[in-house]
């Protein structure tokens, strides 16, 4: 598969990931599957910044169910998502057309800088401009002025990809929600809170906090093994709590992790030069990019092999998406009802 | 991390070629002397496999300059085409740049045969006359082996042992090393008597 091929593919396919994610989420939209697991709003929204940029409409409905539902997101968490220039920019992007439709909105964009000097188009391919978006020219994207539809829903709480909702209507949207989330999720027997720090995009020591408060509260029970305090949740009282069996709780992914990846993997799939290089050099810019997101994978249990040839390299990276695809339930890949 | 051989001309010549992308890519240019296996292979002169490429020296215009150590950038191309192809990271090393404190055989550089690796690297292996000076002094020096097999496949002439018997002895004129060398002729069936005291 050539380059332009495989930029194809995973936008295409990301796309209708996006769209099935978050039509169970409350964007006006039919789900063609019911997702199996609890996702992680603040990671979705920032990877469908980038992927939905193929895809119009979906920015624009994410766009309306951000406004809807914006008491129920973190813009801490919003933040801490973003991995790069263009998700940071992206994301104050959609905070500061949120504030210009809700100036009280908690949301509301805190400008971290000035807006670079040339903008450029949002969409691709570019779509002709009447008048720019403000809040967008405000952050150096065009695009066309965007006006809520106002279709968007709150999202179900009975459904399993929604539990990071629920728990925040519970918990309150913070830390501990989304440490519960983890610990009710993931197979692991035990999680430390380094591993909780990086599932949730919090600071260790905030995690670490927030596992003490759980832990008084006899929601969460603490062990020390050798140096490292281990935590697990009691998964029988919360899944009572929720009305649940302890099996049917949802499953647990690495989102900002396995999006992040995914996001760069299309990143780097669009750049232009690549179609122009020697397919040596080609192969070996998809080993940098392997190479830069290999701990991302290893965290998301998803190993990489080292390459003996250029050839492998690139099988290598084919490998690796149709892996990644298959993980979040596109591609060839039946997902599980 | 895998040591897969370089075990042809086409396989030096696309490692080779792949740091020359690699320092193009990157706005650098080097021109390397190279001897070893790596140029043997590359000349079509000797068929044996070898892991890595020696560089003996920098080249800047006429002057020989020392690789020890490789400067960053080109220690970052080779970083980098180890990885791609599953090769140890020392690779391209500069493991015989002391012979240049000691000096070359002389009319090393118009001898050496000059190849293009694209816009960012240049090589220049080392002649077939000049393998025979570094090899006989690498038998002698370091004992029979691989660089024994490299001087026999070189088919060296008596006149061209001497020579070369003559220039190692620069590098070490010790008796010890005299008697050995005597010993390496002796297997090429040449009498070390007209090597001189």
């Amino acid at each position: 598969m050539d380059v332009s091929a495989l930029n194809r593919r995973l936008s295409d396919q990301l796309v209708a990931f996006a769209w099935d994610e978050w039509a169970q989420m409350g964007v006006l939209a039919s789900p063609h599957r019911r997702s199996p697991w609890a996702q992680d709003p603040e990671a979705l929204i920032v990877f469908t910044l980038e992927v939905a940029r193929a895809e119009p409409r979906l920015f624009d409905e994410l766009l309306d169910w951000m406004l809807a539902n914006e008491p129920l997101l973190s813009v801490r968490r919003l933040r801490a998502m973003c991995i790069d220039e263009t998700d940071r920019s992206l994301t104050a992007a959609a905070l500061a057309w949120l504030a210009h439709e809700r100036p009280r909105a908690q949301l509301g964009a805190r400008t971290d800088k000035t807006a670079p000097s040339t903008p450029q188009a949002l969409f691709r391919p570019e779509i002709q401009l009447g008048a720019p978006d403000e809040a967008f020219a405000s952050a150096g994207w065009l695009r066309p002025a965007l006006s809520p539809s106002h279709k968007s829903r709150p999202p179900d709480p009975m459904a399993p990809i929604n539990l990071a909702f629920r728990l925040r209507q519970i918990l309150g949207v913070g830390i501990r929600a989304e440490v519960v989330r983890v610990l009710l999720t993931t197979e692991a027997p035990w999680v430390n809170a380094q591993t909780l720090a990086r599932s949730t995009g919090y600071a260790k020591r905030n995690v670490h906090d927030a596992l003490a408060g759980l832990s008084v509260a006899a929601v969460v029970s603490a062990f020390t093994v050798g140096a490292e305090q281990r935590y697990v949740a009691d998964r029988p009282a919360w899944a009572a709590l929720l009305g649940s069996e302890p099996d049917e709780l949802p499953a647990h992914h690495d989102w900002p992790q396995l999006l992040a990846v995914l996001r760069r993997l299309l990143r780097w799939s669009a750049q232009p030069d690549l179609a122009t290089m020697s397919g040596y050099l080609r192969a070996s810019r998809a080993g940098d990019l392997l190479e830069a997101v290999s701990g991302d994978l290893a965290f998301a249990g998803i190993p990489t092999h080292s390459s003996r040839s250029p050839e492998d390299v690139w099988h290598n990276l084919e490998e690796i998406c149709e892996r990644l695809l298959k993980v979040i339930g596109v591609g060839d890949a039946p997902i599980s009802r | 991390m895998s040591t897969s051989p370089i075990d042809s001309a086409q396989a030096a010549s696309d490692l080779l070629g792949a740091l020359g992308e690699q320092l193009a890519a990157r706005g650098e240019h080097y021109t390397l002397a190279v001897v070893g296996g790596s140029a043997l292979l590359a000349l079509g002169l000797v068929s044996r496999a070898t892991r890595d490429v020696d560089v003996l020296a920098i080249v800047n215009g006429d002057e020989l300059l020392s690789a020890q150590p490789l400067p960053t950038a080109l220690a970052e191309a080779a970083h980098t085409v180890a990885r791609d192809f599953g090769l140890a990271d020392d690779w391209l090393n500069p493991g015989p740049a002391s012979l240049l404190e000691l000096g070359l055989p002389e009319g090393f550089a118009e001898r050496a045969q000059h190849h293009d690796f694209g816009p960012g690297l240049e090589i220049l292996f080392a002649s077939r006359v000049d393998h025979i000076h570094l090899k006989l002094y690498a038998t002698v020096d370091q004992g029979a082996g691989k660089h024994l097999a490299d001087l026999q496949a070189l088919a060296p002439s008596e006149r061209e042992l001497l020579d070369a018997a003559r220039w190692s002895r620069t590098h070490d004129p010790s008796d010890g090393y005299r008697d050995e060398l005597t010993r390496v002729l002796a297997h090429f069936g040449v009498d070390d008597g007209r090597l001189g005291p």
